[in-house]
């Protein structure tokens, strides 16, 4: 069960925008989210920049791997779910790291890969986090 | 000096201190061994010096089992054997390789890579193989020579070191070698039918030789060598059962079982985020590779057998090319298959027997049932979830199976294939019961009858067999300068 994070709502609104990102990590080349997105102001708006530069090939493919990743998780096919149970994994991660930054959804992602979280969609091996991503995204 | 036995009188008889029956890479590598020394050496060539429809059909058999090679066209049959079509891929046997693992059954070596380590070194120069290292960090140092590794910080996968041969065309290198030497009366068009012993003696009398031409002639000298090839070796002596009614060295059924190919199967594609430089493409006489391994922990703590990938760019088309070389030069690597090949556990199911048709000499010709069991699926599977998982972890990329390795119940797909690669059919133990050849590779029972080639071979590993062959070869001829002295 999910821990409800606390957290103010412009927090969160960033929060989504790094989740619709990292679906397009993998797909592109681009590694930005492996960089900590709250080291300034300026470097989050480029993150944001970059996303909705990337957006278009990302929700291509969630369009594919969305619904296949709901197909056989039907139970969790409700974005606010989704999209706390991502954040709170995420803040789980950043503590047990005693980090002081913002989200990283790419170490989270890596983290989940390194514990074996993983979940195959329509072949891919993804990181559980991503396939939510995924799911999240088809469901925006 | 070399004679074509078509041309010999009808009935010569050829005598000598050993006698070599095959030119391929390791019959060859055994004669050159020999070469210029006071031993008088016969070296027996099935087929001519160039490759020739009529001998080659000699190879004909059937295929019983999993969809495989045409058995006339999956060797040659003629001065150099297969190397006349090989690529040219070598490398080493790992360590795990040669140890006796109690997940595979039938598995280990009676000696280590330690006491072939020597061997492979001389073997090497035969095979234009360059610098002998097999070390991926030395050559990842190499910023002429060398390739780059994937990053695999404490990963159950590792880099294999491969090389590349030439491809040495034996046949072409070593001919004047063998012609010259004083001492090496070599017989092309020399068709060995029949090896003779009499019931109950462990000792070979002599060989019977077919032409196709019709004329019949023999051999006879002190000690013996097969070198045949994986199929041609059991073959041979299966159908030697004139003396000993199962075939020499059969008494415990052992001859033809056991046969090992590497399984080949594309088994997914990775979108890298950066274009990975494992060497594969800058091809070039003794240039190094890497192909992606699983380690010995891994291997140990899954119970799963050798396992390795390498991965290439799916071009596709000329157009296909471009595009992706586009695509590439504006920052995106193309999509890489990953093209695995893993080691086949040893089954007794698989295996050469006798076919009730005759070839154009009278000798019985085989059928071949290459089998596979659960255990190399599991391999597959185990090994293929891993790689995508460390992909992932690396942060190097994404894995995506293909659907045959991720569906239940599954089959083999069409696409599964060997890699001419003819192995364990005599296969090497200290105990007659486990095999057909003892650790010097003489067959056990038989006082002057020795087995080269990959089909001594217990079990396969996932590096290309010719270089352990011919590795192999060199220590029988070292072993084999002892007993003639």
């Amino acid at each position: 069960m999910a821990i409800q994070p606390q957290k103010d709502m412009e927090r969160r609104r960033f929060l989504s925008y790094l989740l619709l990102g990292g679906a397009a990590t993998f797909l592109t080349g681009f590694d930005f989210l492996s960089q900590s997105a709250g080291e300034s102001g300026s470097t989050r708006g480029k993150l944001i920049q970059e996303f909705l530069n990337l957006k278009t090939t990302a929700l291509s493919r969630s369009r594919v791997l969305g619904p296949s990743y709901l197909q056989d998780h039907s139970g969790e096919a409700d974005p606010n779910w989704l999209k706390t149970t991502i954040a709170d994994s995420c803040h789980r991660q950043e503590m047990a790291q005693d980090r002081q930054d913002d989200h990283d959804v790419g170490s989270q992602i890596r983290s989940d890969f390194a514990r074996g979280r993983t979940v195959e969609v329509n072949g891919w091996i993804l990181s559980r986090t991503e396939a939510r991503l995924y799911a999240l995204t088809f469901l925006s | 000096m070399h004679s074509d036995a078509r041309t010999l009188p009808d009935g010569t008889e050829i005598e000598g201190d050993l006698c070599i029956i095959g030119a391929g890479a390791a019959g060859i590598s055994i004669a050159r061994e020999f070469a210029n020394t006071k031993h008088d050496v016969i070296l027996l060539e099935a087929g001519g010096f160039e490759r020739d429809p009529d001998t080659q059909s000699l190879y004909d058999g059937e295929n019983i089992g999993l969809p495989y090679f045409p058995l006339d066209g999956t060797r040659l049959r003629y001065f150099g054997g297969t190397t006349g079509h090989w690529s040219g891929w070598c490398s080493r046997l790992d360590p795990i390789d040669f140890e006796e693992r109690s997940w595979i059954p039938m598995s280990g070596w009676p000696f280590t890579l330690e006491e072939l380590e020597p061997y492979y070194r001389r073997a090497h120069p035969l095979l234009d193989l360059g610098e002998y290292n097999y070390n991926v960090d030395y050559w990842s140092n190499q910023w002429w020579d060398g390739f780059t590794p994937l990053p695999l910080e404490d990963s159950p996968l590792r880099t294999k070191v491969f090389k590349w041969s030439a491809p040495t065309r034996f046949g072409d290198k070593y001919r004047s070698d063998i012609l010259n030497s004083s001492n090496i009366n070599s017989f092309t068009h020399s068709n060995v039918t029949n090896i003779k012993t009499k019931k109950a003696e462990s000792r070979i009398e002599g060989l019977q030789i077919r032409c196709l031409n019709g004329k019949e002639h023999s051999a006879k000298a002190r000690q013996y060598i097969l070198a045949c090839g994986g199929l041609e070796n059991p073959r041979l002596l299966l159908n030697s059962n004139r003396g000993k009614s199962r075939g020499i060295g059969n008494e415990n059924g052992l001859v033809g079982r056991y046969f090992m190919e590497h399984p080949h199967i594309t088994t997914g594609k990775i979108n890298f985020t950066e274009w990975p430089d494992m060497g594969y493409w800058r091809r070039g006489t003794g240039k190094p590779f890497g192909i992606l391994s699983t380690s010995k922990t891994f291997q140990e703590e899954k119970q799963i057998s050798n396992y390795s990938s390498y991965i290439y760019p799916k071009w596709g088309d000329i157009n296909s090319t471009l595009e992706k070389g586009m695509k590439y030069y504006l920052g995106s690597p193309p999509e890489f298959q990953v093209s695995t090949r893993i080691e086949q556990v040893p089954n007794d199911k698989s295996r050469v027997t006798l076919s009730g048709q005759k070839d154009k000499l009278g000798v019985n010709k085989i059928k071949l049932n290459w089998s596979l069991t659960e255990k190399e699926n599991r391999t597959i599977d185990i090994a293929s979830e891993m790689l995508g998982r460390e992909i992932g972890r690396l942060g190097i990329g994404r894995l995506k199976l293909m659907d045959w390795v991720s569906g239940e119940g599954k089959d083999w797909p069409d696409s599964l294939h060997g890699g001419h690669h003819h192995m364990g059919t005599t296969r090497m133990s200290e105990s007659p019961q486990k095999g057909v050849v003892d650790p010097n590779c003489k067959i056990h029972g038989v006082e002057n009858l020795y087995v080269a080639g990959s089909s001594v071979y217990p079990t396969s590993g996932v590096a290309n067999p010719t270089l352990t062959l011919v590795a192999l070869a060199l220590r029988i001829s070292d072993h084999l300068k002892k007993q003639l002295s």
